[in-house]
């Protein structure tokens, strides 16, 4: 019982019937293992989803096309890992929708930039990359310090994202406007805030009005700090 | 039009059955250079599942017999690379500063390690070659703030300065003018006295009672002369290298809400010994003390 290829290209119905039985085989092997685990994504102690300010200002991130020229994966190679800092795992970008890790790299990688350069160099580098590094070819983003950030949304952007997965809580959905002007404002209590999004960085904003410069500078001091690789407990992650 | 499927008398291939206007399409074989080389990569693939991660397998996956894991492949190459310069980093870890500029061969690894160190993580701030920008000291003028011995280096980059570390160096300063300790007269009044200390004093003012105040409100920290305090991190301001500015504006504002740097604690990022080749770096460049 032995079917000639030439028989199966000649009949356009034996054809497709092939073709679909060939394809299942792989999309089954694939896929079908995959049902009997909760998840892809190992669970890594540390991350969190991103606080509302953190989350309005990876918005921002998203909107100015930040990713067109940075990259936010380290990955697993040696010179990467000394540069850079550790390399990437999965679980560091499961609450992002989408993920940014890009392949582009005309500014240097972002992945761990949190805590690497204090906030005032944030705010002092978007305004004017080349007054802090004369070499940079970055554009400059001062304008965001002028634009008050829009937060009518706050609440339907965290809904939204919770709809697809990431666990935002009742309580810190409630809180979401209360939290973002605590993360905008040194002068403001912020121990709420730090427990419902610990390591959360203050951004030192006017403490008035929150702009789309402090929501960026709170992303981007928060990115690839959540992971504490020094803890024992995450010696051994294997994906 | 379909016709009878023929061995062709001239080129001995069979025809396909396919004619068009008495030209008749030969079923020529694939050559045989092209038909081995699919083979070879099917055989190639069967070898590559065996040995490297390939199929799932239920709650985890066919880890492939060479056991090959690019996590472990890359902390391989990084323990390799470490050990390599353990030879020398080790050496600059444990010896003091003093000993370690007795060899000169240390010396060049540190000047080398500190380079690199301090184009990656302090650059941005600092400037190449410690230039400084406004609002980070040019550590190759030597105006510190927080003391210029390899020791005080060692510790502000271990540590940072306000940073979320513990032993971070805190130097608080009062916002006068915010928190209504002083009035803005009297802010004017020891901003324009401040400026005398270095030269450039406003024209035709007396600055007697910004002296006056300047000895009840500064001079706890900054030093009846101006001369600053290490221990505290109260910059020298009888120096017209002020990190915010010396000009009148940028003195009353910092008087008023003053801008406290930040910077990071490097020991999250930075290993022992590259941090001491950092130091011995960065008090190279011209500022050390």
């Amino acid at each position: 019982m032995f079917i000639r290829h030439e028989t199966i290209e000649k009949n356009s119905f034996l054809l497709l019937v092939f073709t679909l039985l060939t394809i299942s085989v792989g999309g089954l092997v694939e896929i079908i293992p995959l049902f009997t685990i909760e998840t892809t994504v190992e669970h890594v102690k540390g991350v969190r989803a991103y606080s509302p300010l953190e989350s309005r200002g990876r918005d921002i991130y998203i909107r100015e096309g930040c990713y067109a020229c940075h990259s936010q994966q380290v990955r697993a190679l040696r010179d990467e890992v000394e540069r850079y800092g550790h390399y990437s795992i999965a679980a560091e970008s499961m609450y992002d929708h989408p993920f940014q890790w890009g392949s582009k790299r005309i500014g240097p990688d972002l992945a761990r930039v949190g805590g690497k350069y204090s906030s005032d160099w944030h705010y002092a580098h978007l305004t004017n990359p080349q007054g802090v590094v004369p070499e940079s070819l970055m554009p400059r983003y001062g304008f965001l310090a002028q634009t008050p950030l829009s937060t009518t949304d706050l609440v339907s952007r965290l809904q939204a994202q919770r709809a697809v997965g990431v666990p935002y809580t009742d309580e810190q959905i409630a809180a979401a406007g209360a939290d973002l002007k605590a993360q905008a404002d040194p002068a403001a209590d912020n121990e709420a805030l730090l427990k419902r999004y610990p390591k959360a960085i203050t951004v030192p904003g006017d403490g008035r009005v929150v702009t789309e410069m402090d929501a960026l500078v709170a992303y981007l001091q928060v990115l690839g700090t959540m992971v504490d690789f020094a803890d024992p407990a995450n010696e051994n992650l294997r994906q | 039009m379909p016709t009878k499927i023929e061995k062709d008398s001239i080129s001995g291939h069979m025809t396909t059955g396919h004619e068009w206007d008495g030209l008749k399409e030969l079923n020529q074989p694939l050559p045989k250079w092209w038909v081995y080389i699919l083979y070879a990569t099917m055989v190639w693939s069967a070898v590559y599942f065996v040995l490297y991660p390939s199929v799932p397998w239920f709650n985890t996956y066919f880890r492939g017999v060479l056991g090959y894991s690019t996590r472990d492949a890359v902390n391989a190459d990084v323990a390799a690379v470490a050990k390599q310069r353990a030879v020398h980093m080790d050496r600059i870890k444990a010896m003091s500063y003093a000993d370690i500029r007795k060899d000169p061969q240390l010396v060049a690894i540190a000047q080398t390690a500190g380079r690199i160190a301090f184009a990656e993580n302090c650059q941005p701030c600092h400037g190449a070659g410690g230039g400084g920008n406004p609002g980070y000291p040019a550590l190759a003028a030597g105006n510190w703030i927080w003391g210029g011995t390899l020791d005080d280096i060692q510790k502000t980059l271990t540590f940072g300065i306000r940073s979320a570390h513990e032993n971070a160096r805190q130097g608080p300063m009062p916002r006068f003018g915010v928190d209504a300790m002083l009035k803005p007269a009297e802010i004017q009044a020891v901003a324009e006295y401040v400026m005398t200390l270095y030269g450039t004093p406003v024209a035709g003012k007396d600055t007697k009672a910004g002296a006056a105040l300047f000895v009840e409100n500064c001079a706890v920290c900054h030093g009846p002369n101006a001369e600053g305090n290490r221990e505290l991190g109260a910059p020298r301001l009888a120096s017209r290298a002020h990190l915010y500015g010396s000009d009148l504006p940028s003195v009353i504002a910092q008087i008023n809400n003053p801008r406290l740097g930040v910077m990071p604690a490097w020991n999250v990022r930075l290993d022992e010994g590259t941090i001491k080749a950092l130091t011995l770096y960065v008090h190279g460049m011209g500022g050390g003390e």
